[in-house]
């Protein structure tokens, strides 16, 4: 290359960099140009119209399905309602500001939902108790998850040791501290200045239940903490006043959004609220399940917790779907954005086989009959020794027994006698109580720690029960402080205290701490050395701390004021008055005030009138079922238990109370009767007995045995219910008086082996192979969960008469006598009738499957319903019925307790000819068959129009017939 | 490798031009997210740190080793596929202890790459086979940068190569002809991504021209609000701003309108902030960044160091163009940092690690040329005396 060329080549290369110096020149001049046009000549503009955009996504709920009867009246439907949402959109220069405005925030938030009776939502697991005191309100496992919930860790097993034994006044002082949610700080404190900018008092003013509000409300923020800008709901279903005050200041509350969401609502939730079941949050373990079935379940999810709800979820729940939105800065929606929108899906509903009507007469007929019984044994004396009585028919209830049950019971509030608003009348009992107490308390010191205590069998009833209840129920039992594994059961002094009550707790108690029984960790503190008469004097202290707080045995201490008449019945009926569990507003009030009732009858009118229920009270008798079904398809028509309860007030954000209130009711709401408890059949066995006989041919339609009060061919002798015995009678005969003797001798001929001996065995391997047969064995099919039944395995004497073994829940019977009463076909009854799509198109339609069938001769079956026929004709109770519909049916006495009223049972179908309706009731401890006869008789008469209905719902207590009276 | 230089050939203005708009950058991403300040201000100690040491390095010495360093390079951007972390539907972060962006130091490492190539093939660069092999070699990394995805950068770094082989001497004939072909094929790429069943780019690729093209349309206005947030955040910082670490509720950065504020829209900050000055000063320091590396490139003792400064020039000055070109709308949006001034460790540190070389290369001037030329003046002038 030469010279020349090289020079031109080297000149065009400083020509490229400064081509480059050009270029670059030209576009910073273009972007200086652009930011003078935007921020110079328009930047006024900018300014005054500042507004921005930014999009979020909403979620759009899915409705739940609903759920009809089987004529498509509503059972469980959705209720627009408008939920609080809150979110921490505001930015901050430091935690403290940040916390500081949440803080305040939270607390005017509260206050404006308080003002228009509204809450925030409760499923904060620390509540305040009665006294003030912060304190836990779940245990177990559901506490420790709600720890690690709380301290941040994922698992259960992440908390430390300190954090998982945290109490719930050291978990809220963590929570209120700067090292939690700088609430009320000490190094540092907020001055008056920034507490009042952000709507605070002055910290010492809060009260603990505005601060376990903040808490609750910064805890939902937190738990979200890892998903920026995702709402929380703290509030649901809120008032319009509400909704109305929050939009209002929606500019001053950063955050904030009222979203319109939906509330489960239950129809006549009392009757069908074991059927149904409720709604709730998802549980970790119940997101963990469903997740696995479908992928769309997070952890804001509202679940099925029991029943159809629960059984039906993945059909009921549908699926959420999304919108996109516009706001503005601030958080003003400006628009949807219509492209993006995923429209939500409702899920399925579900019709069941359920006749609504039906289901709500039976429950409250049911109740009815209930009361009634009740009414008619409850007597004037104040006192009543059962263990005096030989037969349990005889048993009574004195009216002392009802007052002791409405403290036992929770019907009267104890708690609300200390409220400032407390009533002469309920000063007067608490002061009645205070002073009790002190004086148990004396009477218990003495002995703890007195010089001289008696052993236990010189003390009195009343201490003896105290002491009792200090041993079993406090010591072994809630705080575990005496370990009964540790107990050498063969002590001497052990067996002293137990077996010969010949020594003082004081003495028990000292042996118990010297002998290292005692865990003393639970009131004493460990690190200090405590020899036997410390831990001794240091135990008795707390027993009597527990006792102050310990409600059952307040309730104890009541049932003596009661019993010594401290207490009187006036006073408890004025109390019930004053805080609205009885009526005012009724004729009964003002005769009582004038004294024209005494207490003793007034309870009596209130228990008659069902202000007063059985299951308020919880005595015998409190409960009942009854089942319906349809013999010719095996669907069920009505399906009660009594008592019920209020779904609504489970579903949806839970009532803990009202939860905590029903779980610990004597009268056991939660336990279905009708598919949960088992019960002995009684005499209503006594037709498998009859298939037995007459199949294997060891009866027949004529054979005679002559019934003179008792069976006596094996070695134990049975009784007839009939003392004076039932003469000669045939299997008709037998069957309609329910004689135990003919139904003993046809188990005993099913017993006679080859060589012509009595082979207990023999006959009741017989007879469970036609118990079989009719498929007692099984689960009757219902969908709800249901108690396995079994079949008598001994005494086949007993077993043959429906004693024995035996053990059916209600539904049970229901199959079997729908299988009685079609001749054979045995369904696996159902309640579930169809589902459908929002518009009504059926997804899929369910008909109860056949278990299988009951192969005996048309001769067998004539004899089996013309007995059951035989029995209703013989009632003169049913004899009015009889004239309109004929009916069969069979009773049942079920005894399982010397001390309580028998169980009564009956079951039957109708019309006779034609069947339409199979029936099974059971009132628990209900005295006599009759008294579950008469609900049946109800119930046929309400399905058929025999009666008017005014009549047969009357609300109040049915004693026409009633009786307590064995009579099978 | 090191080598005795004179103070006075270092290049003083262009490190306080650095420093002023690095720190002008910590202040922004203070403001806009306070916990990353400290973050960015160590990263800036650092990077002036390392870029200290390597200017004192003899760049020639290191372009050395200029097969390894284009290795490197291929090395780290096969580790962000294998192994990288998955943010957005897009692999771009190798985990090592802190988040690091193999794509940032990439444009770094070809500058150094190609100058040394060029250098070696001084002569045949406008040989057929030497451009067709250039452009493989710049190929191999780009394939896998465009794999990840990362569409901003491949751009840039096209754009960058561009001016590597421009300023080391390609023919005009061929950026003629190259001309001829880009235009109409751009002209095609547009006409042919409009079209919504397209597959040449990913769909949020499209979404964000389409939004850029169709500003009002509804479709696109999830894309576009937040450009149309950065204009007015920009437009009502007017004459002054509103002043840095403000607390007025309704700012766009204090109010969080505008997503990843602290990187790809810190001028958005800038202009609410520090208004028409701050911004304007922005703008214009980076400008004199530029200047000064074109400057030393014009001075450069050979085509690797003019390849280096003006590498380094083009880089800062295109990706500041889009960046700031996105902020202010007249651009499309993509995802670029602005150079010394968005939060971002890798950019930083890489930006740093080339203004390094770029002040060697000033150090070593063109001194056996310009030697003789002032003798020479000094001759002229002592003759004029």
């Amino acid at each position: 290359m030469d010279k020349k060329l090289r020079e031109r080549l080297k000149k065009l290369k400083i020509n490229r960099a400064a081509v480059l110096i050009i270029l670059f020149a030209v576009l910073a001049f273009v972007l200086l140009r652009r930011i003078y046009v935007l921020q110079i000549i328009n930047g006024e503009d900018y300014r005054t119209n500042f507004s921005l955009q930014t999009t979020k996504t909403r979620t759009i709920a899915s409705t739940r399905g609903k759920i009809y009867d089987r004529n498509g009246k509503i059972l469980a439907s959705n209720q627009l309602s408008y939920s609080l949402t809150l979110e921490d959109a505001g930015s901050y220069g430091s935690t403290r500001e940040q916390y500081l405005n949440l803080n305040g925030e939270a607390y005017r938030i509260a206050n404006i939902l308080e003002s228009n009776g509204d809450s925030l939502d409760n499923d904060f697991h620390i509540v305040l108790d009665e006294n003030g005191n912060y304190v836990f309100n779940v245990s177990g496992t559901s506490l420790l998850r709600f720890k690690a919930d709380v301290y941040g860790r994922a698992l259960i097993k992440d908390l430390t040791t300190q954090e998982s034994e945290t109490t719930a006044d050291e978990m809220m002082a963590h929570l209120i501290s700067e090292r939690g949610y700088g609430i009320i700080r000490t190094k540092n404190p907020y001055t008056e200045e920034e507490l009042a900018s952000v709507g605070l008092p002055p910290v010492e003013t809060l009260t603990p239940k505005e601060i376990l509000d903040i808490t609750y409300v910064r805890y939902q923020l937190f738990t979200t903490s890892y998903r920026k800008y995702v709402p929380v709901t703290i509030a649901t279903d809120i008032s319009d006043e509400s909704v109305a005050e929050l939009s209002e200041k929606k500019n001053t509350l950063t955050g904030i959004d009222i979203v319109e969401d939906s509330i489960r609502v239950y129809d006549q939730a009392e009757a069908f609220a074991s059927l149904i079941g409720y709604t709730g949050k998802i549980s970790a373990e119940e997101l963990s399940e469903l997740s696995e079935i479908n992928s769309n379940y997070d952890s804001t999810y509202i679940v099925g917790k029991s029943g159809i709800e629960k059984i039906f979820e993945t059909t009921l729940q549908g699926s959420d779907g999304q919108e996109t939105v516009h706001v503005d800065n601030f958080g003003r929606v400006l628009g949807v954005d219509e492209d993006k929108r995923i429209s939500p899906s409702a899920g399925g509903d579900v019709y069941l086989t359920i006749d609504k009507d039906l289901q709500i007469a039976t429950y409250k007929m049911l109740e009815q009959r209930i009361a009634g019984v009740l009414e008619t044994v409850i007597i004037e004396d104040e006192y009543f020794d059962k263990s005096e009585v030989d037969d349990t028919e005889d048993i009574r209830i004195p009216i002392t027994d009802i007052y002791i049950a409405i403290f036992e019971n929770s019907v009267l509030d104890v708690s609300h006698f200390t409220e400032d608003d407390a009533t002469a009348t309920e000063q007067a009992l608490q002061a009645a109580f205070t002073d009790k107490q002190q004086k148990v308390f004396a009477a218990i010191a003495e002995q703890l720690t007195g010089s001289d205590p008696l052993p236990y069998k010189e003390l009195s009833d009343e201490l003896k029960e105290y002491e009792s209840y200090i041993v079993n129920d406090l010591l072994m039992g809630t705080s575990g402080i005496l370990n009964s594994s540790k107990i050498d059961k063969t002590d001497e002094t052990y067996l002293a205290w137990t077996r010969d009550e010949s020594i003082s707790l004081q003495q028990y108690l000292t042996y118990a701490a010297s002998m290292n029984w005692i865990d003393i960790s639970a009131f004493a503190s460990s690190d200090t050395y405590l020899d036997s008469g410390e831990i001794y004097a240091e135990l008795s202290a707390y027993i009597e701390d527990y006792l102050t707080d310990d409600d059952v045995f307040g309730d104890i201490l009541y049932k003596y004021l009661i019993l010594t008449r401290d207490i009187s019945g006036n006073q408890i009926i004025r109390a019930l008055y004053d805080q609205g569990v009885l009526d005012k507003n009724n004729e009964d009030y003002k005769k009582w005030r004038s004294g024209a009732y005494t207490s003793y009858e007034m309870i009596k009118r209130k228990i008659h009138n069902l202000e007063l229920t059985p299951a308020m009270l919880a005595l015998d008798p409190c409960s009942g079922s009854a089942v319906v079904t349809d013999p010719t398809t095996g669907e069920i028509l009505a399906c009660v238990t009594y008592p019920g309860y209020d779904n609504n007030r489970l579903a949806n954000s839970m009532d803990v109370a009202y939860y905590n209130k029903l779980a610990a009711d004597a009268s056991r709401p939660f336990y279905n009767k009708a598919t949960q408890q088992k019960t002995a059949p009684g005499s209503t066995f006594k037709l498998v007995t009859t298939t037995a006989g007459l199949e294997e041919n060891t009866i027949d339609r004529n054979t005679v045995f002559s019934c003179n009060g008792i069976f006596d061919l094996t070695d134990t002798p049975l009784n007839c219910w009939y003392e004076d015995g039932h003469g000669d009678q045939n299997i008709i005969g037998g069957l309609q008086n329910s004689c135990n003797v003919f139904f003993a001798n046809v188990a005993y001929t099913l017993g006679i082996n080859e060589e012509g001996n009595w082979s207990d065995s023999l006959s009741l391997s017989k007879l469970i192979s036609y118990a079989k047969m009719y498929a007692l064995d099984k689960n009757s099919g219902i969908e709800v969960p249901e108690a396995t039944p079994s079949i008598s395995d001994r005494y086949a004497i007993q077993s043959a008469i429906g004693q024995g073994t035996h053990s059916y829940t209600t539904t049970q019977l229901a199959r079997y006598v729908t299988t009685i009463a079609n001749s054979g076909t045995i369904y696996n009854i159902s309640m579930v009738d169809k589902i459908t799509d929002t518009d009504g198109n059926i997804l899929e339609d369910y008909t109860p499957e056949i278990e299988g069938t009951v192969t005996i001769s048309d001769e067998t079956w004539d004899i089996i319903h013309d007995g059951m026929r035989h029995v209703v004709m013989s009632k003169q109770e049913l004899k009015d019925l009889d004239q309109k519909l004929s009916s069969a049916g069979k009773t049942g006495t079920a005894q399982e307790s010397k001390s309580r009223p028998s169980h009564a049972l009956y079951i039957c179908y109708a019309p006779y000819e034609d069947p339409e309706v199979a029936i099974a009731v059971r009132i628990g401890n209900g005295y006599s068959s009759t008294n579950a006869e008469l609900t049946a008789k109800d119930i046929l008469q309400y399905y058929f129009s025999l009666v008017d209905q005014s009549l047969l719902i009357t609300g109040k207590a049915r004693t026409d017939s009633v009786t307590q009276r064995q009579v099978d | 490798m090191l080598r005795q230089y004179r103070l006075r050939d270092y290049n003083f203005r262009l490190v306080l031009w650095l420093v002023a708009l690095s720190s002008l950058g910590v202040l922004l991403v203070g403001s806009a997210a306070a916990s990353m300040q400290t973050k960015q201000l160590l990263g800036v100690i650092g990077g002036l740190t390392i870029m200290v040491i390597l200017s004192l390095f003899d760049f020639s010495w290191i372009l050395n080793f200029y097969w390894l360093i284009y290795l490197v390079n291929l090395a780290l951007l096969i580790a962000v596929l294998v192994a990288g972390k998955s943010v957005g539907g897009a692999t771009r972060w190798l985990n090592v202890g802190f988040r690091f962006q193999p794509s940032e130091l990439c444009k770094i490492l070809l500058i150094f790459f190609f100058a040394k190539y060029f250098l070696v093939h001084e002569n045949e660069l406008n040989k057929p086979g030497v451009v067709i092999r250039s452009i493989i070699l710049l190929a191999l990394p780009l394939f896998l940068i465009l794999s990840q995805p990362d569409m901003k950068n491949t751009i840039t770094i096209t754009l960058v190569f561009c001016m590597l082989y421009y300023i080391a001497g390609l023919s005009y004939k061929y950026i003629l002809g190259v001309m001829v072909i880009v235009i109409p094929l751009f002209a095609i790429f547009m006409a042919i991504i409009v079209q919504p069943d397209q597959r040449l780019i990913k769909d949020y690729q499209r979404t964000r021209i389409m939004a850029f093209l169709n500003p009002d349309s509804e479709q696109y206005t999830d894309n576009t609000s937040q450009q149309k947030n950065s204009v007015t955040a920009i437009g009502s910082g007017m004459l002054t701003g509103k002043g840095l670490n403000n607390s007025d509720v309704s700012s766009a950065n204090k109010g969080n309108f505008i997503s990843e504020i602290q990187t790809d829209f810190i001028f958005a900050v800038a202009g609410e902030e520090l208004g028409f000055l701050g911004s304007a000063g922005i703008i214009i320091l980076l400008f004199l960044i530029v200047l000064e590396c074109l400057l030393m490139s014009i001075r450069a003792k050979d085509v690797s160091g003019r390849v280096i400064c003006g590498g380094m020039a083009s880089l800062v000055g295109f990706q500041s163009f889009i960046n700031i070109g996105v902020a202010t709308r007249i651009l499309p949006n993509t995802g670029t940092p602005l150079p010394f001034v968005s939060y971002g460790l890798t950019s930083l540190i890489s930006l740093y690690i080339g203004m390094g070389l770029v002040l060697n290369v000033g150090l070593q001037g063109r001194i056996r040329v310009q030697a003789p030329r002032r003798v020479k003046m000094h001759r002229q002038g002592a003759a004029h005396y």
